[in-house]
């Protein structure tokens, strides 16, 4: 990676552990989660069987909606095939909902990917990053993200699409400018990076009110 | 749902070409052939067997689907065999490479994108 000077280098790294300690803290949740649901599974029957012997159905309702909910909030897992994709991407999903950001993901990765799990969590984790990013400038309900994963015949596809405040933006190369300001736009450099090692080809399209981001990666 | 796709991807597949090669009537599965290119006023098929005809690359691409893509004057390709597209040139999965004209990298990487 000589092209990147030292510092590039180091916060590259950097993110790349802030990656890894994410994920683990994903997959630790997710044991707690189920552990928990384990442990209180006595307590919800037994709770249940006291509302029955009194009669009280509406009781038994509520709970049983309470009950259906707390599910639905551990069970919206997207599970791609892929173990440390789903880590990333069940991580980034909860926290783009705790920001009141909608999210749409489908993700298939059936084949055991031919690249380092590492890049491919670098190049989400920044495509969502990017993409948080940019719909926290619109107001609550108009906040959406949409992932789709998918084999396009023998190549791995990544499409991003978030909804955006701004115009359409004008490119610089094959980039938009980072209206971070100047220092930022690292994570760009960073996906072109691994998408050029690997071969990939990577597409940006800004409209007025949605950017997205497409991306191949060649598996054979 | 998936039985007509399935169903239209079968009578895809059975599509076959005529073509003359030697005096002798040739067919090829459409679905076989990986790429053509051109060679003076003849064209190669890479299909099975290589097949070598009197046609223009317009009259091929005219009988072929939306599988095929035409990269420059002288090749189609058939999206489903590519394995990666560099900026030079189209690498197919038998370790064909096809060189790839000035301009035509986002036009084939965009078709692989909206294959279905």
């Amino acid at each position: 990676m000589g092209f990147f000077s030292k510092k590039t280098e180091q916060q590259i790294a950097s993110y790349q552990r802030e990656l890894i300690e994410t994920h683990y803290r994903e997959v630790d949740n997710m044991y707690r989660q189920m552990r928990s649901w384990r442990h209180d599974y006595r307590n919800h029957i037994q709770t249940m069987k006291a509302y029955a012997a009194a009669g009280d159905w509406e009781a038994i309702r509520h709970y049983l909606d309470l009950l259906d909910e707390n599910l639905t909030a551990v069970d919206t897992v997207i599970k791609t095939g892929n173990p440390m994709t789903d880590a990333i991407l069940n991580s980034k999903i909860s926290l783009a909902r705790s920001k009141d950001i909608s999210v749409s993901a489908d993700a298939y990765i059936p084949v055991k990917l031919n690249f380092s799990e590492i890049d491919l969590c670098c190049i989400i984790g920044n495509l969502f990053d990017n993409a948080i990013d940019a719909s926290m400038k619109l107001p609550p309900e108009q906040r959406y993200i949409r992932v789709y994963m998918d084999m396009k015949n023998t190549q791995l596809y990544i499409s991003f699409t978030n909804f955006t405040a701004g115009k359409k933006m004008k490119k610089e190369g094959r980039l938009f400018r980072s209206t971070k300001g100047e220092g930022h736009g690292l994570g760009l450099v960073n996906i072109d990076a691994i998408v050029d090692r690997l071969d990939g080809y990577i597409s940006r399209n800004s409209e007025d009110g949605a950017f997205t981001t497409e991306i191949l990666l060649p598996q054979e | 749902m998936v039985l007509d796709r399935a169903a239209q991807k079968l009578s895809k597949n059975e599509k076959l070409l005529h073509f003359e090669a030697g005096g002798e009537m040739v067919r090829v599965p459409i679905y076989r052939i990986r790429y053509a290119e051109v060679s003076g006023n003849y064209i190669t098929i890479h299909a099975s067997t290589d097949l070598t005809v009197k046609m223009t690359l317009r009259s091929l691409e005219e009988q072929l689907d939306e599988r095929f893509y035409r990269v420059g004057r002288s090749a189609i390709v058939n999206l489903t065999q590519i394995s990666r597209v560099t900026k030079t040139e189209i690498r197919l999965s038998d370790g064909t490479a096809i060189a790839l004209p000035r301009g035509a990298y986002d036009g084939v990487n965009r078709a692989i994108i909206n294959m279905r």
